[in-house]
């Protein structure tokens, strides 16, 4: 000892050490005591304003203390990082063997190794499991827990420790990812081809009279879809070109009749759907916006003038569809929101 | 006493629509639910215990009763039955129609009983190979009589047929039955069931042959007509109908039928496919042509007819459908009819059916232009 003292360097670290560890042993123990009182707020918060937390970081108690506030604050991943500094500290030794022993695929003698290790893992593993069942979206980090989680769950396996639970956690995670991955939104293009027909009411009138007609239309419209969707909604844009031919007939009063009439529209819809099949058979609603150019022939433009309205207007549509595969069949059914008359159209497409 | 009531049982029958959309439930043959296996009549206690647990919603029941209590339930009078020999069945459907509703000048709202009758069929055998099927029912008579049948009651059956299944695959069916041709929707006004005369009034008496296995299911029915009507208007003939299935889950198929009188030959083809897209949904169309041939001559014509059947399942016990109809009733004329129609079905609670029905028809003419036509029916199903 007294050599030790006369050696001024030393009797410096010495010195130093002695400080720095009671003044950690202060700061554990102040762990150890809102760890008591249940007060992990407070457990943490000591942790952070600890100027030697590195100090604190080689001290088991003080990591366990972090790791059990940071469970139970919810702070999953945290937890799983302490417990898992925890092992190294405190079975080091267990862990490089127990991994070269997975690597080499050696049968590990699971009954040698002490419970507390278990328990050890088992922390690790429920820690990481569980702040997967709490994330709400499905990226890179997400997936390199779900490998960090199976690689203890092999572990625990091989220790045949608590394999109930194991099976129990791994299949809500499964289940939790594959929410995540169904929840997960694409961009989704599709084409399609439709035959499509509408009515529209039109007013013949001239100074004496007036009366109704009704125009009757029929094409196809082709066009596509830009969908915003996961596996239960889509948001979209729809728009299809149509083309088709019309005639038009008087209802009552004034005689006038015309076949063949070219039309030629664009339809433009914002629209919503939900998928309600596992196939992704989809119903929802569309609001359209129909434009179309038709010129009818007026008997005599000094005497009777002809009214067909507005060139743009507007729908609401009831739609749905049929995917098999890649390849679809949809149908559309729209009032007029201006008349009591009815678009319909069906058809089929492709997914992109 | 029960004597008297089998004997009233077995004289009983009524005549329940099938539902080949089930397919989008996994059920690609009739035969799984009902004993009549070209669909219709009596279901057996696997499609009463399907219908209550898959097909209606569950949530008027008790929050205790699982599916299995519900099966329990789905019995005749809501009981398990207790003997393996007669099954029984009342049913009720009838329907609100409105004609053009909204139109203050045209619109016309009638009430109508499609149908209210029982049935039985006894059963025998340890696999059920042999059955004896019929049914009676309460049908007011059709506005337009049937042809050749004379003071014509509202009290009929439709339906009854003797059965014998000699192997699992393969069954004899002798009686009064519906023709065997395309896909047996419930829509009787459907065009598809209409042009080939195969709708809800167009029973024969015949003898039809069943044959499935895992890939094929097939029918060939032979028949005289029914038996009812005065003898030069029985329609004698013959069908064939044959699906396959593909993927497991889907079929596609034929049906071809020639059938005549004294004064008119009828010769219908017909090509079907019914899709599932599995959870209740499904898609399925036929394409048929109908020649008529009158020995006179004058209403020889080829018609033509489509039918597109959809069916979604967005919950339990509900179904949103559209029917969309092609019809050319001549094929050499310019002419054709669209009819398209969405419906909601719900089925609240085993037995008990609801459905909305609106129909807008459509003609199409290169030269002139007509009204679209409206029909809104509201319909109530009820069977016990």
């Amino acid at each position: 000892m007294a050599s030790h003292v006369s050696n001024p360097y030393l009797a410096l670290v010495l010195f130093l050490g002695l400080l720095f560890s009671s003044k950690s042993f202060a700061s554990v123990a102040k762990m150890g005591q809102f760890i008591k009182a249940k007060n992990y707020n407070a457990v943490v918060r000591e942790f952070r304003n600890d100027p030697r937390k590195k100090l604190l970081l080689n001290d088991s108690r003080a990591v366990m203390y972090v790791a059990i506030a940071s469970e139970n604050l919810g702070a999953y991943k945290q937890a799983y990082y302490f417990y898992l500094r925890l092992l190294f500290l405190k079975y080091g030794n267990y862990y490089r063997m127990i991994q070269k022993k997975l690597d080499a695929g050696d049968f590990i003698e699971s009954e040698k190794l002490p419970n507390a290790l278990k328990v050890q893992y088992w922390k690790i593993y429920t820690s990481i499991g569980k702040h997967i069942l709490t994330l709400e979206k499905l990226n890179a980090n997400a997936q390199k827990d779900v490998e960090i989680l199976k690689k203890f769950s092999v572990i625990l396996t091989e220790f045949a420790f608590r394999e109930d639970l194991i099976e129990k956690l791994d299949s809500s995670v499964d289940k939790h990812i594959t929410e995540l991955k169904l929840k997960k939104n694409e961009f989704v293009w599709r084409l399609y081809a439709d035959i499509i027909s509408w009515q529209r009411e039109v007013t013949i009138s001239s100074s004496l009279s007036s009366a109704e007609l009704v125009l009757t239309n029929q094409g196809i419209c082709a066009g596509g879809s830009f969908s915003f969707e996961n596996h239960y909604r889509s948001y979209f844009l729809d728009a299809c070109f149509a083309y088709g031919t019309g005639s038009i007939s008087s209802v009552s009063g004034i005689n006038y009749e015309q076949g063949g009439v070219p039309v030629m529209g664009l339809k433009f819809a914002p629209g919503m759907s939900f998928f309600v099949s596992e196939d992704k058979a989809e119903i929802g609603f569309k609001v359209p916006f129909f434009y179309n150019i038709q010129e009818l022939e007026n008997p005599d433009t000094s005497v009777y003038i002809i009214d067909n309205g507005s060139d743009l207007s507007y729908l609401l549509s009831l739609y749905s569809r049929w995917p098999v595969k890649n390849f679809f069949f949809h149908t559309e059914f729209s009032k007029f929101l201006d008349q009591d008359t009815i678009m319909w159209s069906f058809g089929v497409g492709m997914k992109l | 006493m029960k004597k008297l009531l089998l004997l009233i049982l077995l004289t009983l029958s009524f005549k329940v629509f099938s539902y080949p959309h089930y397919i989008g439930h996994g059920y690609p043959s009739c035969f799984n639910c009902h004993f009549n296996p070209f669909g219709g009549g009596t279901l057996n206690d696997y499609g009463r215990a399907v219908g209550a647990t898959a097909m209606a919603a569950d949530h008027l029941y008790p929050s205790s009763w699982d599916n299995e209590k519900v099966a329990y339930h789905s019995g005749f009078l809501f009981r398990p039955p207790k003997q393996k020999y007669l099954r029984n069945q009342i049913n009720y459907r009838g329907f609100t129609l409105i004609r053009n509703p909204g139109s203050s000048e045209t619109e016309k709202t009638q009430w109508i009983t499609m149908q209210l009758d029982g049935r039985a069929v006894l059963k025998f055998g340890d696999r059920d190979q042999y059955i004896m099927s019929g049914s009676i029912s309460y049908t007011p008579r059709p506005s337009s009589p049937t042809p050749g049948v004379k003071d014509e009651s509202d009290i009929r059956s439709r339906e009854y047929y003797l059965g014998y299944r000699p192997t699992p695959s393969f069954g004899i069916y002798a009686g009064l039955m519906d023709k065997v041709f395309g896909i047996r929707v419930v829509e009787h006004i459907a065009y598809s069931r209409m042009l080939p005369q195969v709708t809800q009034n167009d029973q024969t008496h015949g003898v039809a042959f069943h044959y499935l296995n895992h890939g094929w299911e097939g029918g060939l029915h032979l028949f005289l007509g029914n038996l009812n009507q005065e003898e030069d208007l029985q329609m004698k003939g013959a069908s064939l109908l044959l699906e396959k299935t593909i993927g497991e889950i889907h079929r596609v198929g034929a049906s071809v039928m020639r059938s005549e009188n004294e004064y008119l030959t009828l010769t219908a083809v017909s090509g079907q496919a019914r899709v599932s897209l599995k959870d209740g949904s499904s898609v399925q169309a036929e394409l048929g042509q109908v020649m008529k041939q009158s020995t006179n001559g004058l209403v020889d014509t080829t018609s033509r007819y489509a039918l597109i059947q959809t069916y979604l399942k967005p919950v339990r016990g509900l179904y949103l459908l559209t029917n969309i109809e092609y019809l050319k009733n001549d094929t050499q004329s310019d002419e054709y009819t669209m009819r398209w129609g969405p419906a909601l079905q719900y089925l609240p609670i085993q037995r008990t059916e609801f459905r909305v029905d609106l129909y807008n028809t459509r003609n199409f003419n290169p030269k002139t232009s007509v009204k679209d036509t409206w029909l809104l029916m509201f319909q109530t199903h009820i069977w016990l």
